[in-house]
């Protein structure tokens, strides 16, 4: 395998932003088209000239250009491409194209329709950089590349407040997740002397288990950033703010998997520094608590939102216990029945005049029925009913958690059913029942430029799930396993799979059945709903109180520190004065030394002289 | 008879051809853009055949007996000539057209000079080495008072020329010095002498006048008080020049004598260069601050850029050299962008060269605005612009060489600091100040556009991608 | 006295023997300075001052002055003794030339073309003072 494809990979998003970007706004709505086009041929590249040669067994790993040297420090512009490289490619732009498709027809009318596929093509470019990066400083590129692009998205639309705070709220609590992953690279520079992949891995059996475990956890504290894991999910709910494209795109099928692509790549250290265990919990509670939230959440979006905080959840728990193939697979599975999701509530959105809460909708099932049809794929595929995606690849991960800790397979087996709950919840509230929205709303399905990249997404989301087949020795987990997947080896079949998919199944069944019973079975009456919530509900929808408990224990007192002593005291008394005392002495000395400047030839000429007679005397009688 | 290797001298070849052919040129057409294109034309075939030498030579060649010595060092500078005479001739079109006469002069002034660069530092001799910077100060002398009815210019001309032909006088009697202790002027037969004469005083003398001499060339503190007038009165493009290639060939020759074949001796002159590298850093950024037109902002700015490049001087080593080859070319190219950005700014009435006078004009004209402060940064060292890059080299490879100069690097640091200061006045004085009055901006003259866009991808590409001009100025001691 | 200051004394006494070399010259000079100075102190001295109306007048071979000696002469004047100076002492290069021509010129034609070569550079310095003008008098 040559390194051209993977350039010509990357040059076309990069064509796509130079053209979009310097010429958007006078080429007008061709820049969708022209975005579009340049995904569609990253799209063809990777599935024909990366993606199959690699199922076929190729590799690559090649430095192309030397980018920093100074001193030891070597930092090479390289690719490495292998199967989980060319799996997270494949997804990467697969669901992109379906988006930019989507995206034409969903911002038609946006003043911004360049800006947008400006970003849009500026996001793909940096995620292709991110996974197909040969080194760790290369990757840290690509992932504060997709953060920025993340955080132009979110505070797309500039003009509401609320959407400039949830981009600043992400910038800053991904930058707490950054810092960690900065410091893992240093520690990884200082331990192993390069950035390289390969050398790294090579060596990382020689270092003492400390270094590895330093080095695993701060790149971990990256990923929890960077995929909204306990502590620092917020922002990702609020990230909603954003255009419903780049929800799907960014804030559930790709940006937000970096995290785990990043640890499934780390896979030989972490794996050495034997702290999977921390990330399974980590992911595992992340999984179970998103859920609960998502239970009682009204809003359309961010029970969406919450239930890929909940997901990736699984996914961490999947790779933390060493299932890496598990893991990836259900990044795979998520990324086409979560993007489908998404985009499907964009088009509910679109129907009804940007009304986001549930409690407003009800009986849409009829007035637009291709999106309802196809949500309904993507809810059976998360909620795990065979032989939907999800449920393969879910199950993969339960049954790596039971071979390791019974404990987190029960809380994932239990999340089971609560994703299956909200997800039906959130069918029978939106498409079933009678219409609650007010007169004025009239929901309409949407123009096929939309319907149809959801129709097409719909297909992948139900079944990619089967390239899973067979567990630990199917397919997938095959092909990725020249990547060291820890699960193939502990599994000694103490229960066999097949008894373990029994639970999984009845428990989403009685998710579903659940919800049916409490909001398909009978009419709601909207002022029921309404109603403030009282006790457990209550704890839930303020989302047990973590913003709240953020603000009064971090934000506060920061402000209150950053206000009264750093500021006041500090800043304007200690700092500004020194700094305005040692300008003004500056600035002083320079009008001095500006009077030396007569402008007269001869003065000029004696400075030269004294310069010469101070320089050879001291040479001459000093030394 | 000694054979010649032509190929070697090509480049100047090319250069002196263009030269001449575009003293004939002049005489035959009417439109002097074609003299200037004859001239761009030219200025690029002998980078070309600069970067082909250079690619293609590893071992230093002796050319003309032992008169000059073709390297991978002055096939370099030749570049950072080239790219600095193609620049300057480009932002010059705007400006000649509105002067109408001795156009076709100009060009050939400027062509001159850069052959009178390249010669310095190509040059084997310190007879060379004074020739060259004879040809090219005397056409510079010329060009600075290229307007005879302005009388800033000429006023700049008449000062440039006697100061000029006072530190030449100096620089000569240096030469005499060295000659009567080495017993030739070869600058390769120095260095296995020096046991024999590096403690006589009549050689020190002769060395510190060589300092001296080109401290003024370059303009280091104190031999620099010339510059801010020149470059004030000068006309901008002029002064563009003088900032950037005459510089840069100062210090190719300064380098090429002190730390290679003075290098067995640099126990005396380090202190020495480590003080003026101070002196001057820190004199040209702490009068920069206090000044109000923005082409003497510029002129004591490059005084301090001209410190920088000296601190490298202190490494002593192919490091050192290496970080300075590097310094000077981004150095030339962010500094004539930023005075193309000035003439960019002209209005109906006359050049922008207050700084008052560019509030507002971030929003006003946002082009300009943009390239101003993208300039501004590089200049102040900024990443991620070439001029970051830069300095950490220069910064890194001094302190390496000697960790006893690290005073030196800490006050390079600080002035990099203070500079920021003035630096940055500008841009907040382009975005956050309401304008005083309307100024009437021509549109962007297209060459001068070209130009300037072109420094700019050079800094940015330079600053985000800097190992390819890293391997070029890859070079060993004794080139 | 260890090595080392054996060396620098043997430097310094090295440095004093190249000054003393120079005394000569230095007594010259001073001798020169002095001699011309006491010349005119002397003169000063010992000479007779009368001024009269023909000691004053200005020596003009025996004829009576006309007009002003500070005539202001053409600037073209200078211009074209400018030029002739500059091909004048372009032309002394020949001599060395051609001193060496019978040498070389087995060699090749390379002796040749060197000075067609520079004598092509001053044919074009030629023509451009002649297309600017410098060579008409109006």
């Amino acid at each position: 395998m040559t390194v051209t494809p993977v350039l010509l990979l990357l040059l076309f998003p990069f064509i796509g932003v130079i053209i979009n970007g310097f010429f958007g706004s006078r080429l007008g709505k061709i820049t969708g088209v022209i975005g579009t086009l340049a995904i569609a041929a990253s799209w063809l590249i990777a599935i024909f000239a990366i993606f199959l040669p690699v199922v076929g067994g190729a590799q690559l790993d090649q430095d192309l250009y030397e980018w920093i040297r100074s001193g030891t420090l070597s930092v090479s512009i390289g690719f490495h491409i292998d199967a989980l490289a060319a799996v997270m490619i494949l997804v990467v732009t697969t669901v992109s194209l379906f988006i930019h498709i989507y995206s034409i027809g969903y911002m038609r009318d946006d003043p911004g329709f360049f800006r947008f596929f400006t970003y849009l093509n500026l996001f793909v470019f940096a995620m292709l950089i991110l996974v197909t990066a040969n080194n760790y400083l290369m990757m840290f590129v690509g992932w504060e590349g997709v953060g920025l692009c993340s955080y132009l998205l979110i505070g797309f639309w500039y003009e509401r407040k609320s959407a400039i705070d949830a981009g600043k709220k992400a910038f800053i609590v991904n930058r707490i997740g950054d810092f960690g992953f900065l410091l893992g690279l240093f520690t990884i520079f200082a331990a192993f002397g390069t950035f390289r992949f390969e050398e790294i891995f090579a060596d990382a059996a020689m270092q003492s288990s400390g270094v590895l475990v330093a080095i695993t956890l701060l790149l971990f504290v990256g990923a929890i950033g960077k995929s909204a894991q306990i502590p620092l999910y917020v922002w990702l709910p609020d990230a909603m703010e954003g255009p419903t494209p780049v929800s799907s795109l960014i804030h559930a099928a790709t940006m937000v998997t970096a995290g785990v692509y990043m640890i499934a790549r780390s896979a030989p250290l972490f794996d050495l520094a034997h702290v999977g265990l921390v990330v399974a919990w980590v992911g595992i509670l992340t999984a179970f608590f998103a859920a609960t939230m998502a239970l009682v959440n009204n809003d359309l979006k961010r029970v969406l939102a919450y239930s890929t905080v909940s997901q990736l959840g699984y996914m961490f728990a999947g790779v933390g216990v060493g299932a890496y193939a598990a893991g990836i697979f259900h990044l795979m599975t998520h990324a086409f029945f979560k993007g489908l999701m998404f985009l499907t509530a964009g088009s509910v959105m679109h129907g009804m005049d940007d009304e986001l809460d549930m409690r407003k909708m009800g009986g849409l099932r009829s007035k637009m029925p291709i999106t309802f049809w196809t949500f309904l794929v993507g809810a059976i595929a998360i909620a795990g009913i065979p032989p939907f995606s999800g449920f393969w690849s879910k199950d993969e991960i339960l049954y790596s958690a039971f071979q390791q800790q019974h404990l987190i397979w029960a809380i994932g087996l239990v999340t089971a059913g609560l994703t299956a709950f909200y997800m039906f919840r959130l069918i029978f509230m939106t498409f079933f029942g009678e219409p609650r929205y007010e007169e004025s709303v009239h929901p309409h399905e949407s123009p096929p430029v939309m319907t149809i990249p959801l129709i097409l997404l719909a297909i992948p989301a139900a079944l990619i799930g089967l390239v899973g087949i067979g567990g630990h020795n199917g397919w997938f987990a095959r092909l990725l396993a020249s990547h060291g997947d820890r699960g193939v080896e502990v599994a000694t079949e103490s229960v066999s799979a097949l008894a373990l998919m029994i639970p999984s199944v009845l428990v989403a069944l009685f998710g579903i059945v659940l919800a049916y019973a409490i909001y398909g079975a009978h009419k709601l009456p909207i002022l029921k709903l309404m109603a403030p919530p009282t006790g457990l509900k209550k704890l839930l929808v303020n989302r047990y109180y973590v913003d709240e408990i953020y603000d009064a224990s971090i934000i506060q007192p920061i402000q209150f520190i950053s206000k009264y002593v750093l500021w006041k005291v500090v800043d304007v008394g200690i700092i500004d004065g020194m700094v305005n005392l040692i300008g003004w002495l500056v600035r002083g000395i320079g009008s001095l030394l500006r009077l030396f400047q007569t402008g007269r030839v001869q003065a000029y000429a004696l400075s030269v002289i004294i310069g010469i007679t101070v320089i050879l005397g001291y040479y001459l009688l000093l030394r | 008879m000694p054979e010649i290797r032509w190929e070697l001298l090509t480049p100047i070849l090319i250069m002196t051809g263009t030269a001449l052919l575009a003293l004939v040129v002049d005489l035959v057409v009417r439109s002097k853009k074609t003299v200037a294109g004859v001239a761009c034309l030219g200025t690029l075939a002998m980078s070309a055949s600069s970067y082909l030498l250079l690619s293609g030579l590893v071992e230093p060649q002796n050319v003309f007996g032992e008169m000059m010595l073709v390297s991978r060092y002055s096939l370099f500078f030749n570049m950072i000539f080239g790219a600095s005479t193609l620049l300057v001739i480009l932002i010059s079109i705007r400006t000649m057209e509105r002067a109408h006469q001795h156009q076709g002069e100009y060009y050939m002034l400027i062509l001159l000079a850069t052959v009178g660069m390249m010669l310095m530092a190509s040059a084997n001799e310190l007879i060379m080495v004074f020739l060259g910077l004879e040809l090219m100060s005397l056409c510079l002398y010329v060009l600075a008072g290229f307007f005879p009815r302005d009388l800033a210019s000429n006023e700049a001309g008449m000062k440039y020329l006697l100061l000029g032909a006072f530190a030449s006088g100096l620089f000569l009697y240096g030469i005499a010095l060295i000659y009567g202790n080495v017993g030739s002027t070869n600058i390769t037969e120095i260095a296995p002498q020096l046991p024999r004469i590096g403690e006589s005083p009549f050689f020190l003398v002769g060395v510190v006048l060589l300092i001296v001499g080109f401290g003024f060339k370059v303009a280091l503190v104190p031999f620099h008080q010339w510059a801010p007038d020149v470059y004030e009165g000068a006309p901008t493009p002029v002064a563009a020049f003088i900032s950037a290639g005459p510089k840069a060939a100062g210090f190719a020759a300064f380098f090429r004598i002190f730390a290679d074949a003075l290098n067995g001796i640099s126990g005396e002159w380090l202190m020495l260069v480590a003080i003026l590298a101070a002196l001057t850093m820190t004199v040209g950024n702490v009068i920069a601050l206090v000044q109000s037109n923005i082409k003497r902002m510029l002129a004591y700015s490059s005084i301090a850029h001209a410190g920088y490049v000296l601190v490298a001087l202190t490494a002593a080593n192919g490091d050192g050299v290496s970080s300075a080859m590097f310094y000077l070319f981004v150095y030339c190219i962010m500094n004539i962008g930023a005075f193309g950005t000035v003439i960019l700014a002209e209005t109906k009435d006359s050049e922008t060269v207050q700084i008052r006078s560019y509030a507002g004009i971030g929003f006003r004209r946002p082009l300009l605005g943009l390239l101003m402060t993208l300039f501004m940064l590089s200049l102040a060292g900024f990443p991620p612009t070439a001029g970051f890059i830069a300095k950490l080299n220069v910064f890194k490879s001094a302190l390496q060489a000697h960790p006893q100069l690290a005073w030196l690097i800490v006050l390079a640091v600080l002035n990099a600091v203070v500079s920021a200061y003035y630096y940055l006045r500008l841009v907040v004085f382009m975005y956050m100040r309401e304008p005083s009055e309307p100024l009437r901006f021509l549109p962007y003259n297209s060459w001068s556009l070209v130009a300037v866009l072109l420094s700019m991808i050079g800094v940015l590409l330079i600053g985000i991608l800097p190992s390819f001009l890293m391997e070029q100025t890859s070079v060993q001691l004794f080139m | 006295m260890t090595t080392e200051d054996m060396v620098k004394t043997s430097a310094r006494s090295k440095t004093e023997d190249m000054l003393n070399e120079y005394i000569p010259i230095l007594i010259l000079t001073i001798t020169a300075a002095l001699f011309a100075a006491i010349n005119l102190v002397l003169s000063h001295l010992l000479g007779p001052r009368k001024s009269s109306r023909s000691k004053l007048s200005v020596y003009e071979s025996g004829m009576k002055p006309r007009g002003d000696a500070r005539h202001r002469f053409s600037i073209k004047f200078y211009l074209i003794a400018m030029v002739f100076i500059i091909f004048d002492i372009e032309v002394v290069f020949l001599y060395p030339w051609a001193l060496i021509f019978r040498q070389y010129v087995a060699a090749g034609p390379f002796i040749l073309i060197e000075m067609l070569v520079f004598i092509g550079i001053l044919v074009l310095g030629y023509i451009y003072v002649w297309k600017k003008g410098g060579l008409t008098w109006d």
